[in-house]
């Protein structure tokens, strides 16, 4: 049994122990666009002239919504009741905006350019046993 | 011997079918091929007269070749038959593939028709999103387009309001529209208080994927006339991808808070005014995809019909109804008759060319001449297609 991030190569460092994790990243070499997680090219300039930049963990929210469906598929959040998610694109400072869920879903309580954190946990526990680690960000 | 140039040709609309979008105890074969069938005799022809046809679908809930499974009902001619998957675009690229292949030259009748077949509810996502953002819950498209609602209330103090506006538009429009889903009007207070599914939108306010096709037959611009006495022509048929994070549709990871490109929609639609010779002012109606009634506001503002940050004062204006400078969705948009993907573009250029035949009653648009058709989905798949008459 061990800690395993929900995608390869999500996080900088392995999750043992979780404290200084960060969300792993990649930055253009030719124009500096930062991309979350490994990428082969750079989607903007076409080079594949590509370093290693772990992310940033505060940023401000971008925008956000609070779904009151449960999503299709394997959602492995709380479906039974289903509790409504916020969602929403954090800005980070290196200039990506990223997908993210939010620890927040209240729509009142949200609000835009509110400072947020990065927060890494445990998710759900696979078939083998491995405490399955995604991330999210709450208020900072 | 030297290649002469370039020969192309017009091409026009001479037959138009569609087959109700709804959900039906039918095959997708008996769906498409109803539509077809209608657009065949609209336009006086047998399918033995087709030369080449092109289909769109673009959900896995067809199996593989069902465009042309679905057309071969009608016969084994042995015409070549392709399918096209540019997701929420399909039917505008399919459009598009006709188009071109009669202004080749390499043949003069073509049949272009989409069909789908889609369960009620949110769709299954595992075609477009990877198993991650499925298992973290970030694979709903709608919430994709609400945060694209948020965000442009935040820049320009939209309100809920606008929503609810185009709404109560495209529902009290849908009553005149016998293929559509839903043919009901609602009030501006039911929308308002239909459930939320992503905030700020509504029940009311998004469409349902479903069940449905529409097909047209082109022809050679110079030999419509054989065929009938109101050819609609195909001014501009443009299909673009969504550049660099120029666009919030889903599935998106991430966006630049560096870059800024055109949205597709923009693009699309300046190439599709080119190529017409025409610009936004000179289009009397228009079917713009209203997957949710924010993305019809948005795309007032993409496709020049009003200035940035002022569709919700175009939709409050009444621009956009039937009588305005633009009238938009006059057919009920997918807001009311539901989103076969595949058919959905050519639902929309099925309605327009009745609009330009004048044949059309409660929400017939006077003396209409140019119609606008945009679609716009996954990837940023966008086509628009601009017809005259």
């Amino acid at each position: 049994m061990a800690n395993i991030p929900i995608i390869d190569e999500l996080f900088t460092t392995p999750l043992e122990p979780v404290d200084g994790v960060k969300l792993a990243g990649s930055r253009c070499k030719d124009c500096d666009e930062v991309f979350l997680g490994k990428v082969i090219g750079c989607e903007n300039c076409g080079s594949q002239n590509i370093d290693a930049a772990a992310l940033s963990s505060e940023g401000k929210l971008y925008t956000y919504t609070v779904l009151h469906v449960p999503p299709r598929g394997d959602y492995k959040g709380p479906r039974e009741p289903f509790v409504p998610l916020g969602i929403g694109l954090v800005e980070l400072p290196e200039g990506c905006r990223i997908m993210t869920p939010l620890t927040i879903n209240d729509p009142e309580l949200l609000k835009v350019n509110m400072p947020m954190r990065l927060i890494i946990d445990t998710f759900y526990t696979d078939a083998e046993g491995n405490e399955v680690f995604s991330f999210k960000f709450g208020p900072k | 011997m030297h290649w002469k140039g370039n020969n192309m040709r017009d091409v026009a609309i001479i037959g138009a079918g569609i087959h109700k979008f709804g959900r039906f105890d039918k095959s997708y074969s008996e769906i498409a091929s109803e539509a077809i069938k209608m657009a065949l005799k609209d336009a006086g022809i047998e399918w033995n007269q087709v030369e080449v046809a092109y289909a769109a679908t673009a959900s896995r809930e067809l199996p593989l070749n069902a465009g042309p499974k679905a057309a071969q009902v009608l016969g084994k001619t042995g015409i070549g038959i392709s399918g096209v998957d540019s997701a929420c675009a399909s039917g505008g690229v399919a459009l598009n593939n006709g188009v071109n292949a009669i202004k080749s030259g390499s043949c003069d009748i073509c049949a272009v028709f989409g069909v789908e077949k889609i369960p009620r509810g949110l769709m299954d996502p595992t075609p477009r999103y990877e198993r991650w953002q499925i298992e973290m819950g970030l694979s709903t498209n709608p919430s994709y387009w609400a945060m694209s609602a948020v965000r442009h209330m935040h820049e320009y103090g939209t309100t809920e309001m606008p929503l609810a506006k185009v709404a109560y538009k495209n529902h009290k429009y849908s009553v005149h529209n016998p293929y559509a889903m839903y043919q009901k009007a609602f009030t501006l207070e039911e929308i308002l208080n239909s459930p939320v599914v992503c905030w700020p939108m509504r029940l009311l306010e998004i469409c349902s994927p479903n069940e449905g096709a529409a097909a047209v037959i082109l022809c050679a611009a110079e030999k419509a006339d054989q065929y009938t006495t109101k050819p609609v022509f195909v001014a501009a048929s443009v299909h673009k991808l969504a550049k660099y994070s120029a666009d919030f549709r889903a599935p998106v990871v991430q966006m630049s808070a560096r870059v800024k490109n055109d949205n597709p929609t923009i693009v699309a639609g300046r190439k599709a005014y080119e190529l017409a010779g025409i610009g936004p002012e000179d289009i009397d109606c228009a079917e713009v995809q209203d997957t949710d009634a924010f993305m019809e506001l948005t795309h007032y503002e993409e496709l020049g019909f009003c200035a940035e940050g002022e569709c919700g004062q175009m939709i409050d204006s009444g621009a956009t109804e039937l009588g305005g400078k633009i009238p938009v969705n006059l057919s009920g948009g997918i807001i009311s008759k539901g989103e076969p993907i595949g058919a959905s573009h050519l639902g929309q250029i099925v309605f327009l060319v009745w609009q330009l035949r004048d044949q059309l009653d409660a929400v017939q648009v006077k003396d209409a001449k140019v119609a606008l058709g945009q679609v716009t989905g996954a990837m940023g798949h966008t086509a628009v297609t601009i017809l005259k008459r």
